[in-house]
């Protein structure tokens, strides 16, 4: 079960957070401030911090500070009843790495928290497994499971890795290029296209997934075998 | 510009000239001055006329000495109703001003000299009235708005709560209670951060913390933002996105447009067979953007006030928004100096263009 610690003064919100987070199958340590989490670290495991940004005492951005000041690469979640740009931006800037505006979801947090687990469970294990494919961050390689194995030019395989980290989730030409490309580059976006074409024409009959144009849209990754997560 | 070269500038000098209340006043002494020696002249002529052999009797000085009198006289007479004329505006605006103290917007001060300065303080006077009536009257409606859309929600929560604490309910019924307060609870939420943000932009007088961004993109993460709405919904989404259109302006206050429209768009989306048309293009004016439904349409008493707050047309809808939506998209729109305009009939959708100029022209409303 995956530690969530939950940083949040108000201590009716706190304790909801904490029961949404049991109901969908996390464990939730609770924190009043920034201190009191600091202080907690040292007992427990944490997986992922949901951190409020206005507190007493040691605020958020202090604290998500603190925290990647000590090199803990350890997600953290931003909530806030501001909804202001500045804030956003100073969250992100501090380490954060994804934000929620008040008053929140209770479904949509879960999502949130999953997404982030996954993306760090990625990260560290530097492997994603779709079907029968393994796909290997460090070689570029794709495994088909069945004793064929390709290794792909970096961007395609980036590209493929991003799309099947999200399965389901459409993804603009803008945004994957800037995760692929970065933000500064001015590679036309029509490049992306390119791309996606040789990579279908790379796995011309994977029943595991498949690429899907949305129209107007972008890109989206269906799986399509028996293992649908 | 009217004229050109030193003609232009003169012709405007003069006419700058002729309409202000210093040339009225100093036209209207002239007049005075100029009327009472004529009639003075005239007296005297009327004397010598009458009296040519007798004339000769008075020396100049008893003349003048009858003369000047009379003028004065006369002269003053003439000020008296000139004058009057002339302070009557500043009359009114006085006896207006207390209107206004007192809450009372409902009499313009008329303009009753064609052209000058006064006859421009007057219309600006006016346009103020107007616009604090208006101030009036929204907060006054707005005040009531709230307090009704409140109550409501409010009390189905205790309703309902109440009737929750009897233990006959069925468990089936308990689950039905507790879903209507938690949507009155939803209702509750969304109505507070919206009247928020409305009161927000209301006290803001430009858009702050711009940056330039492509808007095609941030229409296209709004979209992916209902994702589950407009799947749900099987609504088939036809795209005019693909020019790349950059443009200035605070990205977060703007989603909330496409936001609110898209959102409406999909509400009033038939249950089936449902057509959302999003198209963003360059043109002359800046950037236009289109949403368009094939929904129930509004008729022409609804598309008047639609903009308005807690407007709804449709009752129907009413549990699924509270009627904010729409005037928070016109009061961005109007920050930046743009338009915001619907063409719809019944049953035939809806579809709203927002245009917005390139130019930054901040503007209160």
């Amino acid at each position: 079960m995956f530690a969530v610690m939950v940083i949040e003064d108000d201590a009716v919100t706190r304790r909801l957070t904490c029961q949404v987070l049991r109901r969908g199958g996390y464990d939730p340590i609770p924190a009043s401030d920034g201190n009191e989490a600091l202080a907690l670290m040292d007992r427990h495991h944490v997986d992922l911090f949901l951190v409020d940004i206005m507190m007493p005492g040691m605020d958020g951005f202090e604290f998500i500070r603190t925290v990647r000041g000590s090199r803990f690469e350890t997600p953290i979640l931003m909530t806030t009843a501001k909804g202001s740009l500045s804030d956003k931006r100073e969250a992100f800037k501090a380490g954060a790495d994804d934000y929620m505006v008040k008053p929140i979801d209770e479904e949509e947090l879960l999502l949130r928290v999953s997404a982030l687990l996954r993306r760090a469970k990625i990260a560290t294990e530097r492997r994603l497994t779709v079907g029968h494919y393994t796909l290997n961050y460090d070689a570029l390689s794709v495994s088909d499971g069945r004793g064929y194995e390709q290794i792909l030019p970096q961007k395609e395989f980036l590209l493929l890795f991003q799309l099947l980290s999200y399965p389901g989730k459409i993804f603009t030409r803008r945004q994957l290029m800037d995760e692929l490309w970065g933000m500064e580059s001015d590679t036309d976006e029509r490049t992306v296209d390119v791309h996606i074409k040789r990579l279908r024409d790379r796995f011309p009959d994977c029943r595991d997934f498949e690429i899907v144009t949305i129209r107007g849209l972008g890109y989206r990754a269906n799986p399509t075998g028996e293992d649908k997560k | 510009m009217r004229g050109v070269g030193f003609f232009g500038w003169l012709k405007r000098r003069i006419g700058t000239v002729l309409h202000s209340f210093r040339f009225t006043m100093i036209g209207s002494v002239f007049l005075i001055m100029l009327s009472s020696s004529i009639i003075a002249g005239g007296i005297a002529s009327a004397v010598y006329r009458a009296n040519p052999d007798g004339f000769t009797r008075y020396t100049p000085v008893v003349l003048v000495l009858i003369a000047l009198p009379v003028s004065l006289l006369l002269g003053t007479l003439f000020s008296i109703v000139v004058s009057k004329q002339i302070l009557r505006p500043v009359d009114d605006l006085i006896r207006a001003t207390e209107r206004i103290a007192r809450g009372d917007f409902s009499t313009p001060v008329p303009v009753r000299f064609r052209k000058n300065q006064f006859s421009q303080l007057i219309t600006s006077f006016n346009d103020m009235e107007r616009e604090l009536s208006g101030i009036e009257i929204f907060r006054k409606d707005f005040i009531g708005n709230v307090s009704h859309e409140f109550k409501t929600p409010l009390n189905a929560i205790r309703g309902y709560v109440r009737e929750l604490s009897d233990p006959t309910l069925s468990e089936a019924e308990r689950e039905e209670y507790i879903r209507i307060i938690s949507e009155a609870c939803d209702r509750l939420t969304r109505m507070t951060t919206e009247i928020l943000l409305l009161s927000k932009l209301e006290n803001q007088r430009f858009v702050s913390e711009r940056e330039s961004f492509d808007l095609t993109e941030q229409i296209r993460d709004v979209i992916l933002l209902f994702e589950r709405e407009w799947t749900k919904k099987e609504i088939e989404l036809s795209l005019d996105l693909d020019e790349t259109v950059t443009y200035s302006s605070n990205p977060e206050m703007l989603s909330h447009v496409w936001e609110n429209l898209l959102g409406n768009a999909i509400k009033f989306c038939p249950p089936r067979g449902g057509v959302i048309r999003i198209a963003c293009r360059r043109s002359d004016e800046g950037v236009t953007v289109t949403v368009s439904d094939n929904g129930a349409g509004m008729d022409e008493e609804t598309k008047k006030h639609i903009f308005e707050a807690f407007y709804q047309g449709d009752s129907s809808h009413k549990a699924e928004g509270n009627g904010l939506g729409l005037s928070l998209v016109r009061r961005i729109v109007d920050l930046h100096g743009g338009r915001c305009e619907v063409i719809s009939s019944p049953g035939k959708g809806a579809t709203f263009t927002v245009t917005l100029p390139d130019e930054v022209i901040s503007s209160d409303r």
